[in-house]
């Protein structure tokens, strides 16, 4: 059991380097597939959208200070229906994991180990989330707080350094020239925000639960900006046209920028190092979800022990698509019908708490974890 | 795939499933004897023997077909 030492700093670093992850790569693809040059827009969109889902999630956390959801999710709709829920959760986020590790796994292969078999890749990123998540809530907070400088600051400078091949006349018009997509482009950007689920294991350890929104608003506007920046910055300096053409938009803009006075001639390799822990800690988060959740569904006071335990799972959940095609098609599918997972059902739990008047203890000065 | 060489991913599966259900076996299960947590050594008890299981499953029936 760990007492109560998450602050709210902590949390909106939480959410920030889970969002942050290894969807940057190809954001910028998304976004323009949606609406061209209105790009921007529909990422802002998706933020918004991705805000209800991970407010509705924070108001339900500040009704139930003590608990997760998967605790509370049994006090508001019952154990069997609340069951199904959990392991639909648990389910989703194990899927997620493996698609992060190879989605990873296939970057690395093409762009930099090119003679490495993608399964080592895989694996070893697995395995250091695998020994990372067997450490409590708080070690967890940490190390999250500890990365978020070294994801925010090289991304910022790449992306601010890249402005001077920027045309402004390429994010013209606004809305897009066929914003017939927009819809499906919202839902497949707001997917990639959906690590912020992981606040629901993160409330229960706050020092102050009932300030969780603050958390949310900070980790939302810090992460969305980011993305809504990257976004505007591959389409000004490439044009949506041609980043049609690129699979990874991003890794391309950061090939196209150097340094001042041409110290570094292209940035692919700095920019791929922080992408690296980008990866690193969005799967860590998912990870640790996974084996948390279990932990709860079926009340023990370690989740530990289903760290090495789950490994084998993803790793061949990982390995199912068969090429990098494949991949991405199901990563927009399974992001789509998780928002149902992220959005909808705590929506739904949330108007059921209200209806039937349930809700946890007010004062949450206890321990964490508890669990039998 | 695009690039990276592969040999099919069965065999680190194998070794995947192996490695784990032992160091479960060996880490987990001996840690909550020692601290007592008798729930918590059932079920890694159990999730260990039952990745072991599988792993040597796998490559059995991988040799016979």
């Amino acid at each position: 059991m760990e007492p109560r030492q998450i602050t709210v700093i902590q949390a909106s670093a939480v959410l920030v380097s889970t969002i942050i992850g290894v969807g940057v790569l190809a954001l910028p693809l998304f976004a323009v597939r949606a609406a061209d040059s209105g790009g921007p827009l529909v990422t802002l969109l998706a933020v918004l959208l991705a805000f209800v889902g991970l407010a509705l999630i924070t108001w339900l956390g500040i009704r139930f200070p003590d608990q997760t959801i998967i605790r509370y999710s049994e006090v508001i709709i019952g154990k069997w229906l609340a069951w199904i829920g959990s392991m639909l959760i648990i389910l989703f986020f194990a899927v997620l994991t493996s698609l992060t590790a190879r989605e990873f796994g296939e970057v690395v292969v093409t762009s930099v180990l090119k003679e490495t078999p993608v399964e080592v890749t895989v694996i070893v990123m697995l395995l250091l989330a695998t020994i990372s998540t067997r450490h409590g809530i708080t070690t967890f907070a940490h190390i999250h707080t500890f990365y978020v400088p070294f994801l925010l600051i090289p991304v910022l400078v790449i992306v601010a350094l890249s402005l001077k091949n920027a045309e402004a006349i390429n994010l013209l018009p606004i809305l897009g020239n066929e914003p017939s997509g927009m819809l499906k482009g919202t839902l497949t950007i707001a997917a990639l925000f959906q690590g912020a689920f992981i606040l629901t294991a993160v409330i229960p350890s706050m020092k102050h639960p009932e300030k969780a929104m603050k958390a949310s608003v900070w980790g939302m506007v810090i992460a969305g900006g980011l993305y809504i920046i990257i976004v505007a910055a591959t389409i000004s300096v490439f044009g949506s046209e041609e980043i049609k053409q690129l699979l990874w938009p991003t890794l391309e803009l950061a090939k196209a920028t150097t340094l001042p006075a041409n110290i570094l001639e292209r940035l692919d390799a700095a920019f791929l190092a922080v992408w690296v822990t980008a990866v690193f800690t969005t799967l860590f988060s998912s990870y640790f979800f996974t084996i948390y959740a279990m932990s709860h569904l079926f009340r023990l006071r370690e989740h530990k022990l289903f760290s090495y335990f789950i490994l084998p799972f993803v790793f061949v959940m990982a390995m199912l698509p068969t090429n990098i095609v494949q991949m991405y098609e199901i990563i927009e599918n399974v992001g789509r019908i998780g928002l149902i997972i992220t959005t909808g059902y705590p929506g739904l739990l949330l108007i059921v708490s209200i209806l039937r008047k349930k809700r946890g203890n007010r004062i949450a000065d206890k321990k964490v974890d508890q669990n039998d | 795939m695009l690039g990276g060489y592969t040999i099919g991913y069965l065999y680190y599966v194998i070794t995947l499933f192996i490695m784990s259900g032992l160091f479960i076996l060996y880490v987990d299960v001996k840690d909550f004897q020692k601290a007592k947590q008798k729930k918590e050594w059932k079920v890694s008890r159990f999730i260990g023997w039952f990745n072991l299981i599988i792993g040597f499953i796998t490559l059995i029936g991988n040799w016979v077909i």
